[in-house]
């Protein structure tokens, strides 16, 4: 009962958080310079043609105005209408959200297996050659602009060796669950790059802090096999902040997908909206950022829940 | 234990991973994978296939009256048509014009009055016929606040040329009448435009969608159909079967979204595009190597700088003249663009019908420029200003701020997000702003008249203020005798020339790239091309 109640509170904590989100992109927008229609117009149009387009959008009504519209917009007219390609947001967003979470998912896979794999044998041959190995190769990834990093994967696998896709999700004739998979190699190891190796870090920490605690030492002073106790007792210990930090960094990761999926033309929300920004298209910005800050709110929400039933210490 | 061995493979993975990048990183030449050009020769025409071209970005609403962009129409001229067109086969320019959903159109009470005979039995793509009504109601839909279907947004858009029509008249099924308040000999010219005039849309489809609705379900009377489109992602199209003209040879055109300019490459390289947009100079080379085509010729676009004159400093015509002297263009061409550019002195870009290529302003002098500063108060580091650039145009800044220096002007470089560029630029410039770069162009004269009101009269220009212009102008842009029309737009562009009030910089000569078995690309004197006579080999 308790537990049920618990998460009934937090899911309630997500209204408010959103509501403020709201707030802050339409001010971000609207109190930055440039506006959309200027951006699209102000080459070949007169001042006061380019303020007769203004005024047919609505954007000379005042701000609060234009924002309790908006959030209207939000629950009856698709998010509102785009204001560069005359269609309603949700229309526009929704069908490639789908796709960002696709590339998202890969992430989180490679992630969360690349980064506990690594963490884990780092972590068991403390200062052994593996050890400083992999974590020579952490310290080099994490200093890695995702954009270079994507580039690189591009020219070697597609390029040089012509082995994987350059861009998009599907090839020229469509294809399969192969085709799409092959689509998703390059473009899910560069989103989960950064996230990998703060988990193969975070992992390879707990279980050298683990390692040296008492009860580590007396079970291994009884003769439990190192593997066993790796296994069975440091894994368990160590498993509640490992699961925490992948939800933390799915969050992380949503938001680097759009870099990922500018460079590998990823049809996504990501390229949608860097094309948004770049024509400064509110209706969209906005409704793009409020899907992504409900998606992060609620992988956040399932992260603290799993957490709590992972650990024992937390149950009542 | 499985696990840690699971752990062990994962890692050698992962060291695979690395050395295969360290490997890749060490290799040079190129001679992977890419198929070598075949021989170029046009050979037999081959119908089918399809096409996919990259664009550099993504294309606006697919609505004859609402369409902005290049890249927009190089898609929407597959699906709507105008009443006239541009001959697209031919490279130099200017582009002749072609009778299109129009086959006649003649002017008369001195150019305010044009009646165009329009094409006998042509459909629109959803079978209906397109006739002197459907004209009317695309009329209606700019310019007459009556019709139940007017879009206020479209008729501003169109106000720019459309501004003086009194009325559109039905005279018959097939001839159209237009009628203005004030000489327009420019008119045809401007129907064969892309952006801000009227090309043609299928009433039936904003009657039934309304006028916001159109985008989704856009519909004319073009030799591609419309199939699907996701933004951000691709726009395809399907062979009209009913199509009134030549039938083109692909059965179907994908056009891809691809912004960023390595993978847009990329992506014609490992062979996923056909065509793209907006090739990187630095990258015709590679590409060429390769066995890809990149075909020469020249848009009708142009990169300018315009001053800012509500900087004191610019509104002394002796700053502006020594600025353009102080900058060598065909250095330019070279330096910045590795020769993949033409420089230019003249407002009317290569392709426009009034360019001249011997037109000059004032050319590459740094002592006159120098004396000339001085002249004007300005001595050895006297003048200082900013240049503010869009983040694309970052290295031409630059190397304007390096040159500049040569004439003891300090610059200082801003480069902006495109909004962000056009608000400060167009917008509320810095006091201290000077210079700031745009491309764009056309190949109507009256590209002029609107470059002068729009770009160059925003940033601070007050018209009043260079009677001789405005009144060469004026008098080009209501023309009446047809035979001098292109010599007083010469005119009025000579007015401009000499009174510096902006710097002509470069017009680009690559600008798409094709796959080695592309066929029948032209690369049009004008900003769009024409997909319907091009095949694929092999």
């Amino acid at each position: 009962m308790g537990t049920v109640k618990h998460i009934l509170w937090r899911s309630l904590n997500i209204v408010p958080v959103l509501l403020v989100v709201s707030a802050l992109t339409f001010l971000v927008g609207r109190l930055t310079p440039g506006d959309p229609i200027e951006a699209q117009f102000a080459r070949d149009h007169t001042p006061e043609q380019v303020e007769a387009i203004r005024a047919s959008y609505g954007l000379t009504l005042p701000l609060w105005q234009q924002y309790v519209k908006w959030v209207k917009d939000l629950f009856t007219a698709g998010g509102g209408m785009s204001i560069v390609q005359n269609q309603p947001v949700f229309d526009i967003l929704l069908p490639n959200f789908a796709n960002t979470l696709i590339l998202t998912a890969a992430g989180v896979v490679i992630c969360a297996v690349l980064g506990v794999v690594i963490g884990v044998v780092a972590g068991t041959n403390h200062r052994g050659f593996l050890d400083r190995f992999a974590m020579l190769f952490v310290q080099t990834g994490s200093n890695l602009s995702v954009y270079w990093f994507g580039l690189i994967l591009i020219w070697i696998f597609s390029l040089r060796l012509g082995w994987l896709p350059a861009s998009g999700m599907e090839s020229r004739n469509g294809g399969g669950f192969g085709d799409l998979l092959a689509h998703l190699v390059l473009p899910g190891l560069s989103a989960a790059l950064i996230s990998t190796l703060v988990l193969a870090r975070f992992t390879r920490l707990g279980i050298i802090q683990e390692s040296q605690s008492d009860y580590v030492r007396t079970f291994a002073s009884q003769g439990v096999p190192r593997r066993r106790l790796v296994a069975k007792h440091i894994g368990r210990n160590i498993l509640p902040a490992v699961v925490n930090i992948i939800g933390l960094e799915i969050g992380t990761l949503i938001t680097g997908v759009i870099f990922v999926e500018s460079v590998f033309n990823w049809p996504g929300i990501g390229t949608q909206l860097v094309n948004a920004v770049n024509g400064k298209d509110y209706p969209l910005i906005q409704g793009g950022v409020i899907l992504v800050a409900l998606c992060y709110l609620l992988v956040n929400l399932l992260t603290d829940i799993t957490v709590d039933a992972l650990n024992p210490r937390l149950r009542r | 234990m499985k696990f840690v061995k699971h752990a062990r493979s994962a890692v050698v993975g992962a060291v695979a991973l690395l050395t295969a990048l360290a490997l890749a990183a060490c290799g040079g030449g190129a001679n992977g994978g890419t198929a070598a050009g075949g021989p170029q020769g046009s050979g037999t025409p081959k119908a089918g296939g399809t096409l996919v071209s990259g664009l550099y970005l993504e294309p606006l609403a697919l609505d004859p009256h609402r369409q902005g962009y290049w890249e927009t129409y190089r898609v929407s001229s597959n699906v709507f048509e105008g009443l006239v067109k541009e001959d697209l086969s031919d490279p130099k320019g200017p582009t002749k014009l072609l009778p299109a959903l129009a086959t006649d159109w003649k002017a008369s009470d001195g150019g305010k009055k044009w009646t165009f005979t329009l094409r006998g039995g042509v459909k629109f793509h959803d079978g209906s016929d397109f006739t002197a009504e459907s004209v009317d109601k695309n009329v209606r839909r700019i310019s007459d606040p009556a019709y139940e279907f007017y879009d206020k947004t479209s008729a501003a858009r169109l106000a720019a040329w459309f501004g003086d029509l009194v009325k559109g008249r039905v005279v018959d099924d097939h001839t159209y009448e237009f009628e203005f308040s004030k000489p327009f000999l420019g008119f045809p010219r401007i129907l064969a435009q892309s952006m801000s005039t009227l090309t043609i849309g299928n009433p039936a489809t904003w009657e039934k969608y309304g006028n916001d609705g159109f985008a989704d379900h856009p519909s004319g009377t073009g030799p591609y159909t419309f199939v699907s489109r996701t933004i951000g992602d691709r726009i395809v199209l399907k062979r009209n079967p009913n199509y009134w003209g030549p039938k083109p040879y692909l059965d179907e055109l994908v056009f891809r979204v691809i912004p960023n300019n390595q993978t847009r490459l990329a992506t014609l390289l490992s062979g996923e595009a056909d065509i793209i947009s907006y090739v990187q100079p630095e990258d015709v080379s590679t590409l060429e190597s390769r066995g890809f085509q990149v075909p020469e010729g020249h848009g009708a676009a142009f990169l300018y700088f315009t001053f800012n004159f509500k900087n004191k400093a610019f509104q002394d015509k002796r700053v502006r003249q020594a600025v353009i002297q102080g900058i060598d263009r065909d250095r330019l061409a070279k330096e910045v663009y590795n020769g993949n550019a033409i420089p230019l002195h003249s407002l009317e870009p290569p392709g426009n019908e009034a360019y001249d290529p011997d037109a000059r302003d004032f050319d590459y002098d740094p002592e006159a420029a120098k004396a000339l500063l001085k002249e004007a108060g300005y001595g050895e580091g006297g003048l200082s200003f900013t240049i503010v650039a869009d983040v694309a145009n970052q290295n031409l800044a630059e190397w304007l701020q390096s040159r500049l220096k040569g004439i003891g002007v300090n610059v200082k470089v801003v480069t902006l997000d495109r909004p962000s560029y056009v608000a400060r630029a167009f917008g509320k410039p810095e006091p201290d702003d000077g210079l700031s770069i745009d491309e764009y162009g056309g190949s109507y004269a009256e590209w002029l008249y609107q470059v002068y009101y729009t770009n160059i009269a925003v940033k601070g220009l007050v018209p009043a203020d260079f009677p001789e212009i405005t009144k060469a102008l004026d008098k080009a842009r209501y023309a009446t005798d047809q035979d001098k029309r292109i010599e007083l737009w010469k005119e009025a562009d000579k007015k401009a020339r000499e009174g510096a009030i902006a710097i002509p910089a470069v017009s680009l000569t690559r600008y798409y790239a094709l796959g080695p078995n592309v066929r029948g690309f032209v690369y049009a004197a004008t900003n769009w091309y024409d997909l319907t006579k091009v095949w694929l080999a092999g």
